[in-house]
């Protein structure tokens, strides 16, 4: 018997290899997930990843008749790793779609790698307008579930005039990155509109001495300062003009929205503010149900707007998926339709209503933080 | 007047602004403004950082003839060194009187990224330049290139550094509950616990007292009777002391270094095998541990500007040494490379002119003028400014 056994196991062992690329062959969705994992902005990769995970695990336990699998590579904060990344999400790990990345910059990159593979993007955090408007650049398969920067600037715009008075501002822009050249575009037109002068200087990410640029901003005595960028910048910045900006309110867009911002402003009275898709000090039941899952699953950390938009940005897919699989019926999902399933795509994410309209764009609300000590909730903004 | 006149009155005129501004840069309080004094202030902080480090580059280049291009990794090194006793060292909670705490902090970490410097470069010297230096000097720098990167990427992929930039540990400065915040000082802000016994891990309550707020008198008295010693963070250093720190820090150094290299047996050795290498060899002069003397001091040198330099900007990854690196080596060769005044005479003068230049024509520029100066010098005077036309011998 024993012996029948022994003979028998290389077969069962047979049968199991079998069966295992039979089970493969399952319609399964492949989720391409590019995100800077490592690099100048990590903490937006590890925050995203988190949120992605979270909603994986609902989705999981909603609806286990649903196979998906996701695939995380790291662009690195580097935009020439981006092409290669996202050409090795779509041809070696066959992804239908891909989710990412944060930059705007980077995520242009794997907008025209998607384009040339016919696969749709969907982007949870980059604001830039011109990524879903340059269609013969960008494609027309490229959405996002955050807002565009023509509505954060304004935004932040309307907010210096109204709500810290400033009728002089110094715009801080770095040439390299589409996101502040065009967030910052889109807060001097509301500015000026409303009556303010804007002085504008230039920095690069590469060069890390921003001394000579804080004294000089300093010397201008503007009544509000806009850092138009990330925080690994906006950080060290802050720090610079402890006694330079003295009384100089700070602002930025959702590129300061990182839990490293104020580490990395070391200790100071500045007063920042920025606009941003989440705070976690935010009252709404929905987003406090989302924070208490978050802290539960990653050591009581609190998650900062790029987690709740990882996790926006996969119930996205989600749901889009659904759509087009009820659209085709039995039929498997292409790429194609998964990309028409997102036009008109409506759902209630920890971020806010989203209505992805025909501009691929939803219209959302924005959030103003003050960052003192933690993020603060200042204001919730919905578009008209 | 006669030309040597005329420059003499220029050079003590120069000297003259200079010392001018280092007073200033010491007692008043400039460096907070715009103003043109504020700039040439913080040119002369941001100026001697440059001169930690170029003055390594122009000592080995004096000694052996190769522009060491790991030194900007080495800096790295030392900064990182400086960093990791920051954050886990401990040292600001000693109950001493305060600011003693922090300076010792501070001087500790100096001390580790000056000795992780300096044996991490002796290191290097041993493994990868020894052995070739007798193999020409496009070999040697080609080395240098490739230790660069290796060091870089070593850096990436250790766990405990990793890709991705740091905050800077703030320097805390502490306080016990002998003083008590009061409402109206706005520094008190974050509240942390340690136990009573000293030792042991720093243990954080979460307490985050709110910026400006007292304790609430129940808190206070459960930590007390808990046996722990709240400790009140109070603000952390001046940008400003920073950079007068720095400054005295050069001179400190660069008096120290001068004294090693005139005074001493082995600075005279070095100064030996830099005139001629193989007659220091024939006159008894072990030259396998003057070069490793000289890679150590330069790179000592780079650890303490690391340290410094990140204190300043807040900031610390793998990558922190590029640029700080290559423009240290255009100090050294604006300088004259090979000779020590010059490297100081080099950082301080390229920190200056690249500060006027951000200040009142371009900060996008900034660093494109670094190296207009360095093809500039290389083309109207190649030997630097204090550097010696050496007659090259075939």
């Amino acid at each position: 018997m024993g012996r029948l056994a022994f003979r028998l196991l290389p077969v069962l062992a047979l049968g199991l290899l079998l069966a295992t690329p039979a089970r493969a062959a399952d319609p399964e969705l492949v989720i391409g997930v590019l995100l800077p994992m490592s690099g100048d902005v990590a903490t937006y990769g590890e925050e995203s990843w988190n949120g992605v995970k979270i909603a994986e695990k609902e989705i999981r336990a909603k609806d286990p008749a649903f196979a998906f699998k996701l695939v995380l590579n790291d662009e690195q904060s580097k935009r020439e790793q981006v092409g290669p990344q996202t050409k090795q999400l779509i041809e070696n790990h066959g992804a239908s779609i891909v989710l990412g990345s944060v930059a705007s910059s980077q995520t242009m990159q794997a907008a025209i790698v998607c384009k040339e593979a016919g696969i749709p993007l969907l982007t949870h955090a980059s604001t830039n307008d011109t990524l879903t408007e340059d269609v013969a650049k960008y494609g027309k398969d490229v959405y996002r579930v955050c807002f565009k920067d023509s509505f954060q600037g304004t935004m932040l715009g309307r907010f210096a005039w109204n709500s810290l008075k400033a009728k002089k501002a110094v715009s801080l822009i770095d040439k390299g990155q589409a996101y502040s050249v065009g967030l910052a575009a889109q807060f001097e037109k509301e500015f000026v509109r409303l009556g303010g002068t804007v002085t504008t200087e230039y920095y690069t990410s590469t060069d890390k001495d921003y001394t000579t640029l804080v004294q000089k901003v300093g010397g201008l005595a503007p009544e509000v300062i806009l850092i138009s960028g990330y925080y690994p910048q906006a950080g060290p910045m802050i720090r610079l003009g402890k006694t330079a900006w003295k009384g100089m309110p700070v602002i930025g867009g959702d590129g300061l929205d990182s839990p490293d911002l104020l580490p990395l402003a070391g200790e100071t009275d500045a007063k920042i503010y920025f606009t941003s898709h989440f705070v976690a000090t935010d009252a709404d039941p929905l987003v406090q149900d989302f924070v208490k899952k978050y802290q539960d699953a990653y050591e009581g950390k609190d998650p900062g707007a790029m987690a709740a938009l990882g996790y926006d940005g996969l119930w996205a897919i989600y749901h889009a998926a659904k759509k087009a699989a009820a659209a085709r019926g039995a039929e498997k999902v292409r790429p194609a339709d998964l990309s028409a399933a997102f036009v008109g795509l409506e759902f209630t994410g920890v971020t806010g209503k989203i209505l992805i309209g025909a501009d691929r764009s939803p219209r959302k609300a924005v959030v103003v933080v003050q960052a003192s000590g933690a993020f603060q909730f200042v204001e919730k903004i919905q578009p008209e | 007047m006669t030309r040597p006149t005329l420059l003499l009155a220029a050079r003590s005129a120069l000297a003259l602004g200079f010392f001018y501004v280092v007073a200033r840069l010491l007692t008043g309080d400039a460096g907070s403004g715009g103003t043109l004094l504020d700039y040439l202030v913080i040119g002369t902080s941001q100026g001697a950082i440059y001169a930690f480090i170029a003055l390594g580059y122009t000592m080995v280049y004096g000694i052996i003839r190769l522009i060491n291009f790991a030194h900007g990794e080495i800096f790295m090194a030392g900064a990182f060194a400086g960093y990791f006793v920051l954050r886990d060292g401990g040292l600001e909670r000693l109950d001493l009187p305060q600011p003693w705490p922090v300076v010792l902090a501070y001087l500790a970490a100096v001390l580790a990224g000056a000795l992780v410097s300096g044996v991490l470069a002796v290191l290097a010297e041993a493994l990868c330049y020894r052995p070739i230096r007798s193999s020409g000097r496009i070999a040697a720098l080609l080395t240098a290139v490739g230790l660069s990167l290796l060091l870089q990427n070593v850096a990436r992929q250790w766990p405990a550094i990793g890709p991705t930039q740091r905050p800077w540990p703030d320097p805390l400065v502490w306080t016990t509950l002998a003083d008590v915040p009061s409402p109206a000082d706005a520094h008190y802000y974050e509240l942390r616990t340690f136990p009573a016994s000293g030792g042991g891990t720093v243990q954080r309550e979460k307490l985050a007292v709110a910026k400006g707020a007292t304790l609430a008198p129940a808190v206070r008295t459960r930590l007390e009777a808990g046996g722990d010693r709240p400790l009140y963070r109070k603000g952390s250093i001046e940008p400003r002391t920073v950079n007068r720190v720095i400054v005295l820090l050069l001179a400190v150094c660069t008096g120290v270094l001068w004294f090693l290299v005139q005074r001493t047996r082995m600075g005279r050795a070095m100064r030996a095998v830099s005139e001629d290498t193989a007659a220091a060899q024939l006159m008894g002069v072990n030259v396998n541990r003057v070069v490793a003397a000289t890679f150590f001091l330069g790179a000592v040198l780079a650890g303490v500007g690391g340290v410094a330099y990140c204190t300043r900007y807040g900031q610390v990854d793998p990558l922190t040494g590029f640029m700080p690196g290559l423009k240290a080596f255009i100090a050294a060769v604006l300088g004259g490379i090979g000779s020590i005044p010059g490297a100081v005479v080099g950082g301080l003068l390229l920190g200056i002119v690249e500060n006027l230049f951000g200040a009142y024509v371009s900060t996008q520029w900034k660093d494109a003028l670094a190296f207009v100066v360095l093809v500039g010098i290389l083309l109207v005077r190649p030997t630097g400014l204090l550097g010696k036309a050496r007659r090259e011998k075939v």
